[in-house]
């Protein structure tokens, strides 16, 4: 009776996902086309040749298996791109951030309805700027909020906190006056990694003026940063620590990082600034432009104070695939089930802004969820992907697409400046990427 | 009987329901927030070791002045705000109950409306990086820095360095001393308390790289500036100008500078003003 019932445990075993690895499959064994796949190496290849961008490592894996996995190009200068360089994801640690707020909440720690100020008490009363019309004696007045922001404002954008950065993306003269507070304040993006903890600084970003009323906008911002914070008061633990406890480890995402080891520095890529037109140069210094400040050789330090929720993560194409491939297994990967289903429906659900659209990446037709951009429908610009595909980016050009209709995961990691001149790129390799489904 | 009973019972149930029902309601929670304190605020800008959220009892000059509210009988509260600005906004248009520090910078107007209480006089010097030392001869003239950069906290009154050809940058001090670092800004004024409090906390391995230069730039009062345009303003001033000179006569306000500078300081220098 015994010996059944073992084979029964392990015939079921079988049945559901076999173990990840970096191993690629041979494409059509996943309902891949090798030759369209084929598609992609060359349009990375002639973006190469055309200087630019220096390099990239891509990724598509379909059905828990990687079908292609491809490094090109220089990861800096007489250095080869390898696929386990290692990226700045910058924006990409965002939904590793709200996964961390969301394992707390499936703990019972917190719900996304609470107040943030529940738990810091620094966002009671907080204030919101009212622009005064042209003219008056002053230009604007600070009102009190409507309600206090919460979790679920933090988790969707909806909180009213800004990135100074945003000056440039959507001058305006509000945006303007709060983003002045936020500099005599001492508030920076988490771009750079200021000698500060992350704590210091979100307490001070509390006691300045939202943007708008919690819920009534989406606006790209710091609100994940404060959620790094928020996990640090409600675990008890370093940010950093949680995330390596309850993510990095569950998940072996062996080469993700806060502040990488120094045994890892060679295989970090370096940032190229392109004008996208043949002039590609290596970043040396800090890259400065207007409220946009840019570090990329800050991430050569191997230990420091600042634990940015919304940028400071350093991974590789593979680890990023896991942490993707979770998702799309519904919250397990590897036997080890991180977040329940319910969870994983709730965070790539398009109902979280209902008024709001995410338009950062693309226009109209993207929600925000908690921690992604959800593809809602197709008045939009983008020519691929299905409804409920999910994705986000990372400042450096770093991108990721998970198509859960298809089982399909799409990672584009370069290095390149400025941000939105990969857009066109992006764009083309999910369409590739798209079209390469041959069952 | 059974009839008048029975109608008792359904009137009951009908009461009861239509009492119960806002309990059963998912609308808004009734929060704390709901229910406003009459409690006027005092606002000011972080500035250790007189003002800070990280010291004990918000700092030497907080500490002070909650002192005197107490014995003063002034319900107020101190509120420590990341922005200079941010505390002007709430003193010049809001009518705050008064602000806190030095060099407001104030509009004529709002001068008109306030009155100032000193409170601690403090020297300021002036600090440049050990890069750049031998390039300033401080002879007392703001003309000789002409062409230098000068960083400072945003709200400060500037124009006297804009006259004299003096580029200024912007930053809370922690920034200030990184741009300093990086050549980014050539000097900065403080006092001395203040810069060795931030060496000493976030510059511990350069704190000899920052250079003071040895005459005095400026002799400032920190105090509390009460707005007339409060309903309690005026009074406010008046009571705590007399509860400030009790506790400054009955040793205590000693007592609370020598906790912060140790028992060994003169205390002499801090209350200049008074002369």
């Amino acid at each position: 009776m015994k010996i059944p019932l073992l084979l029964l445990s392990f015939l079921c075993i079988s049945c559901s996902h076999t173990p990840v690895s970096n191993t690629q499959v041979e494409p059509s064994t996943v309902g891949l086309s090798s030759a369209r796949l084929q598609r992609i190496n060359n349009l990375i290849d002639q973006h190469i040749e055309e200087k630019k961008i220096a390099g990239a490592v891509t990724l598509i894996a379909r059905k828990g298996k990687i079908a292609h996995l491809r490094a090109a190009g220089l990861a800096d200068t007489n250095k080869a791109m390898k696929t386990d360089s290692l990226f700045r994801i910058v924006s990409m640690t965002k939904p590793i951030t709200s996964t961390a707020i969301m394992l707390l909440y499936e703990q019972g720690k917190l719900l996304l309805s609470d107040p943030v100020s529940k738990y810091i008490p620094e966002f009671k009363h907080q204030k919101v700027i009212e622009m005064l019309p042209e003219g008056s004696e002053f230009p604007y007045k600070l009102v009190p909020v409507k309600r206090d922001v919460t979790i679920h404002d933090l988790l969707t954008h909806q909180s009213g906190i800004l990135y100074l950065a945003s000056t440039g993306w959507f001058p305006n003269a509000k945006r303007e006056q709060v983003v002045s507070f936020y500099r005599d304040a001492g508030i920076t993006d988490g771009f750079c990694r200021p000698d500060e903890t992350i704590g210091d600084m979100v307490k001070r970003l509390a006691k300045l003026p939202l943007y708008a009323q919690p819920g009534e906008t989406w606006e790209y911002g710091l609100s994940v940063d404060v959620l790094g914070y928020l996990i640090e008061v409600v675990s008890g633990q370093k940010f950093d620590q949680f995330v390596q406890t309850e993510i990095f480890d569950p998940l072996k995402m062996q080469d993700s990082h806060f502040y990488i080891p120094k045994h890892k520095l060679s295989r970090l890529t370096a940032d190229w600034n392109s004008d996208w037109k043949g002039s590609l140069e290596r970043v040396t210094g800090p890259l400065i432009d207007g409220d946009l400040a840019l570090c990329p050789n800050d991430a050569y330090a191997t230990s420091g104070k600042y634990l940015s929720g919304g940028a400071s993560v350093l991974s590789t194409a593979y680890d990023y695939f896991r942490f993707a491939q979770m998702f799309l297994n519904k919250g397990e990967l590897d036997g080890v089930r991180v977040l329940s289903r319910k969870t994983v429906e709730l965070m790539t659900a398009t109902n979280h802004s209902a008024k709001h659209d995410a338009t950062l990446l693309h226009s109209h037709g993207w929600k925000f969820g908690l921690g992604f951009a959800i593809q809602q429908d197709r008045s939009h610009s983008v020519d691929s992907g299905d409804e409920g595909v999910y994705e986000w980016a990372g400042y450096y050009s770093t991108r990721f697409s998970i198509n859960p209709k298809e089982e399909t995961i799409t990672l584009f990691l370069s290095q390149t400046s400025p941000f939105g001149a990969h857009f066109g790129l992006w764009d083309k390799i999910t369409a590739l990427s798209s079209s390469a489904i041959a069952d | 009987m059974l009839n008048i009973n029975y109608k008792a019972r359904l009137s009951f149930l009908l009461c009861l329901c239509v009492y119960s029902a806002p309990s059963f309601a998912t609308g808004p929670r009734v929060a704390p927030s709901l229910f406003t304190s009459n409690t006027a605020f005092l606002y000011t800008s972080d500035f250790p070791p007189f003002i800070s959220n990280k010291a004990e009892n918000q700092g030497l000059l907080i500490e002070i002045i909650n002192t005197v509210l107490k014995s003063s009988d002034i319900t107020a509260e101190v509120n420590i705000l990341p922005s200079k600005n941010m505390a002007k906004y709430y003193f010049s248009q809001e009518n705050a109950l008064a602000i806190i520090g030095y060099d407001f910078n104030f509009s004529k107007k709002t001068q008109q409306k306030s009155i100032f209480v000193p409170i601690l006089s403090i020297d300021e010097y002036y600090y440049t990086h050990a890069s750049v030392q031998q390039e300033f001869k401080w002879n007392g003239k703001l003309s000789s820095f002409k062409n230098k950069v000068y960083g400072t906290t945003k709200g400060n009154n500037v124009e006297k360095y804009k006259a004299a050809g003096i580029k200024v940058k912007y930053g809370r001090l922690h920034n200030l001393l990184q741009k300093m670092q990086k050549g980014q800004v050539d000097f900065i004024k403080s006092p001395q308390l203040t810069l060795n409090a931030e060496l000493h906390t976030d510059f511990p391995q350069q704190q000899s790289a920052f250079i003071k230069m040895e005459t005095k730039a400026a002799e400032s009062v920190l105090g509390i500036a009460f707005n007339t345009q409060h309903a309690d303003g005026k009074q406010s001033a008046e009571k705590f100008k007399q509860g400030l000179q009790k506790i400054i006569t009955s040793a205590e306000f000693n007592s609370i500078l020598q906790g912060y500078l140790g028992s060994e300081v003169d205390v002499k220098p801090y209350l200049k003003h008074l002369k």
